[in-house]
């Protein structure tokens, strides 16, 4: 049977070379051309006290975005804290005085009391992992997976909590969208573990 | 009587392999093994995330599924039956639709993110919040989804050589695309739960069906085979302008598809009237785009009508057709009557047969069209091969006619 003859050789490798280019260009190009603007941002102040009695360490490319205030619970109380943001990755930190806990009570108690009336759909880790900060605390790690009215995508979150000597208690929320967080993780773990509290 | 006709009748009446429909396995075809491995890679991002979304609520990503098959499975076979005259190779159009499922929306799903941070930080979170949908995933998406049908050529460069045959492929893709997209949609943004999930299948599939996705591609897979497939009959700058000019406005449909510019949705909380007033304010931005690809689709289908009538009437004069044949062949009712009356007369053995001569006179036409040669060996061996189905389903016929 008589078969066409097969392309040319050169042209079965030049279209994919333009595949390619275009798959690198429409993937990736975003993160590039996104990085010289993150750079442009001032660099996030080494050690800066953000709440009373706690101080982080931003991993560069952070910026503190602003105060935020979260509702607690049924009874109108306000939580006030702190947003961090890099790209797509998100840090609040929040810290109350006083604080008689233990760090997986006030992990507990911030799923409980902030993050589930917030959300439309939550799921938390049951089992804490346990961690010490550069300064000695003692702390509780813990994952959650929600989705939040108003935000396109869910959110996978990672949760730090700690509890200072003297009753001072942070917890540290780090969060992104659905398959980001990893991106994002070492930076907030960087910044948990560097935290001085009290 | 009918042991004497069994004896006459060929042993078993084999279709000739002639090589002009090609599958996706070419495995000399660099293409090939580049489609497979991002396939592969994008298939991991997917699947982990549909893993995410298992663990996050069995139920509604169960039921996600399954009202998705509900919606993919007749999609499927409309946009492949679209096709009146000549199928696509099944192989290629299920690697159409896995690279709208896997390959597409995983690129897109980083593509989106980078481009989208972009956005963020050179207009503000404000601005983002309200455009990034418009500005970036229309772009991003369009051109994740057109790469399968470029694919598709790139492996199989033959089996694109109509603009429906484009349409097919896109639409294949932009339904794969779709689907994953939607089982997102309503696990992670519309909560997961029962309600969450059928919200979610009214707002995107019964308010929003027949818009998307399958368009917006099906109109770029038209954009890519007229690039493809003109290339000895238009300009090389009209075909690239018109190819160009389809994915743009595939672009542009999309982007105001996803952009807070004529959205008469009803305000939220959704009560009474408002729900039916939704597939109102989808079709406000939905209908013109569908207007104009069933358009499309219609001019693609008369000039393949008008291709099969020219190779075919050359075949009048040839064993493989006859003139009655050719007009039954001309349309898809025809076709169905013939069949009817065929089955009427000999049963569904003499039906079945009928059916399978319509589908080489078909190839015949096919072959008619690539070959200049009269007499050509694949030419005199198809038509060869349709005069003996004839013979066959006469055969059949009037068996049935003397049987007791």
């Amino acid at each position: 049977m008589d078969r066409p003859p097969p392309p040319h050789p050169e042209r079965r490798w030049t279209p994919l070379l333009g595949v390619l280019v275009v798959v690198a260009f429409v993937t990736f190009g975003g993160y590039v051309v996104a990085g010289p603007v993150t750079e442009r941002a001032p660099p996030g102040p080494r050690s800066t006290e953000v709440l009373p009695g706690v101080a982080v360490t931003l991993p560069t490319g952070w910026a503190n975005v602003g105060l935020l205030e979260v509702p607690v619970g049924d009874a109108g109380d306000i939580l006030t804290g702190v947003r961090f943001n890099r790209g797509t990755g998100n840090v609040d930190v929040f810290s109350l005085t006083g604080f008689t806990g233990t760090p997986e009570e006030l992990s507990l108690g911030y799923v409980l009391e902030v993050l589930q009336p917030a959300a439309s759909r939550m799921q938390h880790s049951g089992d804490l992992d346990t961690f010490i900060t550069n300064q000695g605390i003692r702390g509780a790690r813990g994952f959650y997976l929600g989705t939040f009215p108003g935000v396109a995508s869910p959110i996978e979150g990672e949760l730090a909590t700690v509890v200072a000597p003297d009753g001072i208690a942070v917890v540290l929320d780090g969060w992104a969208g659905t398959g980001q967080l990893v991106r994002w993780v070492e930076d907030i773990r960087e910044i948990v573990r560097t935290m001085v509290v009290g | 009587m009918a042991d004497e006709r069994g004896a006459e009748a060929p042993a078993v009446l084999h279709r000739p392999h002639w090589g002009y429909q090609t599958s996706l396995f070419q495995w000399r075809q660099p293409a090939f093994w580049l489609f497979l491995v991002l396939l592969a890679g994008c298939s991991v991002l997917i699947v982990l995330e549909q893993a995410a979304f298992l663990s996050f609520s069995p139920g509604g990503f169960a039921l996600s599924w399954l009202l998705m098959l509900v919606y993919g499975l007749p999609a499927f076979f409309l946009v492949y039956l679209l096709d009146l005259y000549e199928r696509e190779p099944l192989s290629l159009v299920i690697a159409a639709l896995l690279w709208g499922a896997l390959g597409a929306t995983a690129l897109a799903m980083l593509g989106n993110t980078g481009w989208g941070l972009v956005v963020q930080q050179t207009f503000g979170p404000e601005f983002a919040s309200r455009w990034v949908a418009a500005l970036t995933a229309p772009w991003v998406e369009e051109v994740t989804k057109a790469l399968g049908v470029v694919f598709i050529y790139l492996i199989a460069r033959r089996e694109i050589d109509g603009l429906m045959d484009g349409f097919v492929y896109g639409a294949m893709v932009g339904l794969g695309f779709t689907i994953v997209e939607d089982v997102f949609y309503f696990v992670g943004v519309f909560g997961g739960d029962i309600g969450g999930v059928l919200t979610g299948f009214y707002l995107r599939v019964v308010a929003s069906g027949l818009y998307g996705h399958v368009l917006y591609t099906g109109l770029v897979g038209i954009g890519i085979a007229y690039v493809v497939t003109r290339k000895d009959r238009v300009p090389e700058s009209r075909r690239w302008g018109i190819g160009v000019g389809l994915f743009l406005m595939a672009v542009a449909a999309h982007s105001l598809w996803n952009s807070p510019v004529l959205d008469v949705f009803p305000e939220e909380p959704w009560e009474g009237i408002d729900w039916l007033m939704i597939p109102v304010a989808t079709a406000v931005k939905g209908v013109p785009l569908l207007v104009f690809v069933v358009m499309m689709v219609r001019l693609a289908h008369r000039r393949e009508h008008r291709w099969l009538e020219r190779a075919l009437v050359t075949e009048l004069d040839h064993e493989g057709l006859t003139r009655e044949e050719l007009d039954a062949l001309m349309e898809p009712k025809a076709r169905r009557q013939a069949r009817r009356a065929a089955r009427g007369r000999g049963g569904p053995a003499a039906e079945q047969t009928l059916r399978k001569l319509q589908r080489e006179q078909i190839n015949l036409a096919m072959i008619r069209t690539r070959i200049p040669e009269d007499d050509h060996p694949d030419l005199v061996k198809q038509r060869a091969y349709c005069a003996r189905l004839r013979d066959d389903f006469q055969r059949k016929v009037e068996l049935r006619s003397v049987a007791p």
